[in-house]
């Protein structure tokens, strides 16, 4: 189980990051100023830090500089879509951002990429009678392997990562196609029905009438 | 060429031809005046030379009467003559010399130019290489013996005179000219090469050093023009931050803006996603609700202060004399109910004044800060609002019983979105603007906005109105009660 801290002095945002990275299946701690996440950062050991730019007390840039002696990686938060800070962020060290407003869906994949990264994500995905090894990128449905195509594979990765949350057709489609989701193609649902099929899901991905698709466990 | 060579050209030739020219002139004087002399103490030595041989010979006639022979007259006429200089010769009527004094003699045409009327002559002749001046004088004695008297008088020295002064002031002239010369281009340089350092100094502006200044002292014309420059230069950086701060100022409303606009609209749209993509209990979707429901009040009020501020900057208001005893009742009748909601107390002393102002600017004005005092007071304080004349103005005051804000804070209460309690102020549901859309009426009034206040001492603010510049409104007994009132209202209200 991986251990966050959530950096942000907006009650209303930090306990929106909160929740969602819950469901996510991580571990969650707040702090609302920079002196207090410092002495977080201090006392326990984190496999992420989220960090919002504008702090009081400690400038956001000031914890990431922390962050960094104790190697923990960092993923900031920022409300401009100014470049200079995107580009002060990183140059700083920071691991990724994540511009407001931003989607959910956002926020959990470029959580789960960064610690991935940090190699700090479990290597086996469990859910039903379904076992996805992230590393050797194998399938084994009730101790069988399943043959699935990349796209599949990659579909199936979305899915187990976002249990029990709708996926919109554009998350789905920029998440494993990447580039602009057009409304006419088929693409998504043909692969999800594909994958229904090979992996004997059709009662657990549900489709979502006009928004998507959702994994049920 | 450069300015200083080219005045050195100009001045030098012009100097040297000034100092030939006197020193010639000069030269010239005083040569003719020795030569003057020399020739007067000649003719002089000739003149007394024929009166004295005149005499002599006289003295032989009347002596002798008759029985005497030239060479006797001669030789008392020798006797008589004293020592002297020069060469004295005298010819009788034949032109044979009768006497003479030294073998000098020295060629001239004097003899030829002699006539009857006219007996004197003078030449200045030379003779290896030496000067002279010869004067000849013919007289005709009483015997009608006609001699004449020949002075030879050496004046060799008053020209080697003139020579050596003439090579001494060559030698002189060259000195000075050299000198002079010299001085010349050096004062043209020095004063010259302060354009240097003016020019350098303008270069360096011109890169964008604005701090540069030419370094020049004096009172000369360039030095003026330095200052001048200096004085350009100041002029021109203070416009040059005042519109970087100006721009400054711009960024840091609009990433403040940005921000403020950004913080509700990613709870909004996270919330609002959620409740879309996921199953949530009842209770976790009141609390989206609830959220989507405050950050979207929050951008309301927002929206409608920038509107405020945006209407604001664009026209200014036409102002019209307001009675300020009328406006604050107006203000009471609104505000007093809300505070005594909030379970605060409400005190209201304004004495009649006039001030001129948009009524309804003046009023937001006064709604604002009173609302920013309710805020800042726990239950049971009190907000007081208090006007005077002041001065030949006019001062509200609204204080409260408050949280106060740190003196250090208070220079930067009315920039935009500047909270000194953050978590606080959005519970309120503040959007950061009232201050500065406060500042913003008192500027257009211009009327001073001042801030007294310390951690857990309370606010006051006083808005001090201009007064007017017409003079039929305002009331002459309420302004000369005014001049100590407010003081020691502003007293009890610390």
């Amino acid at each position: 189980m991986n251990q966050i801290l959530i950096v942000e002095d907006e009650e209303a945002i930090s306990n929106l990051i909160r929740i969602n990275l819950i469901r996510a299946g991580y571990q969650c701690d707040t702090a609302f100023d920079g002196v207090t996440a410092a002495n977080l950062l201090q006392e326990q050991n984190f496999d992420l830090v989220l960090l919002d730019i504008m702090l009081p007390g400690l400038s956001g840039y000031e914890v990431l500089e922390y962050a960094k002696t104790l190697e923990v990686p960092v993923i900031f938060l920022t409300a401009m879509g100014e470049t200079d800070q995107k580009v002060r962020g990183l140059m700083a060290g920071a691991e990724d951002y994540i511009a407001k407003p931003f989607e959910l869906t956002e926020l959990i994949a470029r959580v789960s990429t960064v610690l991935r990264r940090y190699n700090k994500t479990a290597r086996l995905l469990r859910f039903l009678d379904i076992e996805i090894d992230t590393e050797a990128m194998t399938v084994l449905k009730g101790g069988e392997a399943v043959r699935l195509t990349r796209k599949e594979y990659e579909l199936l990765l979305l899915f187990a990562r976002n249990t029990n949350r709708t996926l919109y057709r554009e998350t789905i489609y920029e998440n494993v196609w990447g580039g602009e989701y057009s409304d006419r193609g088929r693409t998504v649902d043909l692969h999800v029905h594909r994958l229904k099929k090979k992996l004997d899901l059709e009662e657990h991905i549900v489709a979502m009438y006009k928004i998507g698709y959702r994994l049920e466990v | 060429m450069k300015l200083s060579w080219k005045l050195f050209f100009i001045m030098t030739p012009l100097m040297i031809l000034a100092l030939t020219g006197f020193g010639t002139w000069m030269i010239h004087i005083t040569f003719s005046e020795s030569l003057e002399k020399e020739i007067e103490q000649c003719s002089m030595e000739n003149k007394y030379a024929e009166t004295s041989y005149i005499l002599t010979r006289r003295a032989y006639e009347d002596i002798a009467s008759g029985r005497f022979t030239e060479e006797e007259v001669v030789a008392g006429f020798h006797e008589v003559q004293s020592e002297q200089e020069g060469c004295l010769r005298i010819y009788d009527a034949d032109g044979n010399v009768i006497y003479e004094d030294n073998s000098l003699t020295v060629q001239n045409h004097i003899r030829e130019r002699l006539s009857l009327s006219d007996n004197f002559g003078l030449e200045i002749c030379e003779k290896d290489g030496e000067f002279y001046v010869v004067a000849l004088s013919r007289t005709v004695n009483r015997t009608e013996a006609e001699v004449t008297v020949e002075t030879i008088w050496r004046v060799t020295d008053v020209f080697t005179n003139r020579d050596e002064l003439s090579g001494i002031y060559r030698v002189g002239l060259l000195v000075a000219s050299l000198f002079l010369g010299i001085l010349i281009w050096l004062v043209m340089y020095l004063s010259l090469q302060k354009t240097g350092e003016l020019s350098q100094a303008a270069r360096a502006l011109a890169q964008g050093d604005l701090s540069r200044r030419a370094q020049i002292k004096g009172e000369d014309e360039i030095a003026s023009l330095a200052r001048d420059f200096n004085w350009m230069a100041d002029t021109m950086e203070k416009q040059m931050n005042q519109l970087r701060d100006e721009a400054l100022r711009k960024e840091q409303f609009t990433s403040a803006f940005a921000h403020e606009l950004k913080t509700p609209l990613t709870s909004i749209i996270g919330y609002s996603e959620m409740m879309a993509t996921m199953d949530l209990s009842s209770e976790e979707i009141r609390m989206c609700g609830d959220y989507i429901n405050r950050q979207s009040k929050r951008l309301q009020s927002l929206s409608y202060k920038l509107l405020d501020m945006s209407f604001l900057g664009k026209e200014a208001p036409t102002l019209k004399p307001i009675r300020c005893r009328r406006l604050a009742l107006q203000v009471e009748s609104v505000e007093k109910p809300l505070i005594e909601k909030r379970g605060l107390i409400w005190k209201m002393d304004v004495s009649d004044g006039w001030i001129r102002g948009d009524w309804d600017l003046v009023q937001s004005l006064l709604f604002n800060l009173i609302d920013n005092g309710a805020k800042a007071s726990a239950e049971g304080g009190i907000i007081m609002l208090f006007g005077r004349p002041d001065g030949d103005g006019y001062a509200f005051v609204v204080a409260d019983q408050g949280h106060g804000v740190a003196k250090e804070e208070l220079p930067r209460l009315t920039e935009a979105f500047y909270m000194v309690d953050k978590s606080r102020s959005r519970k309120e549901g503040g959007a950061g603007l009232g201050l500065t859309l406060c500042s913003q009426i008192a500027e257009i009034h211009r009327a001073a906005l001042e801030f007294d206040s310390d951690t857990g001492k309370g606010m006051r603010i006083c808005v001090r109105f201009p007064g007017m510049d017409f003079g039929k409104k305002p009331h002459k007994n309420s302004q000369k009660k005014s001049q100590k009132q407010p003081r020691q209202k502003e007293q009890e209200i610390k």
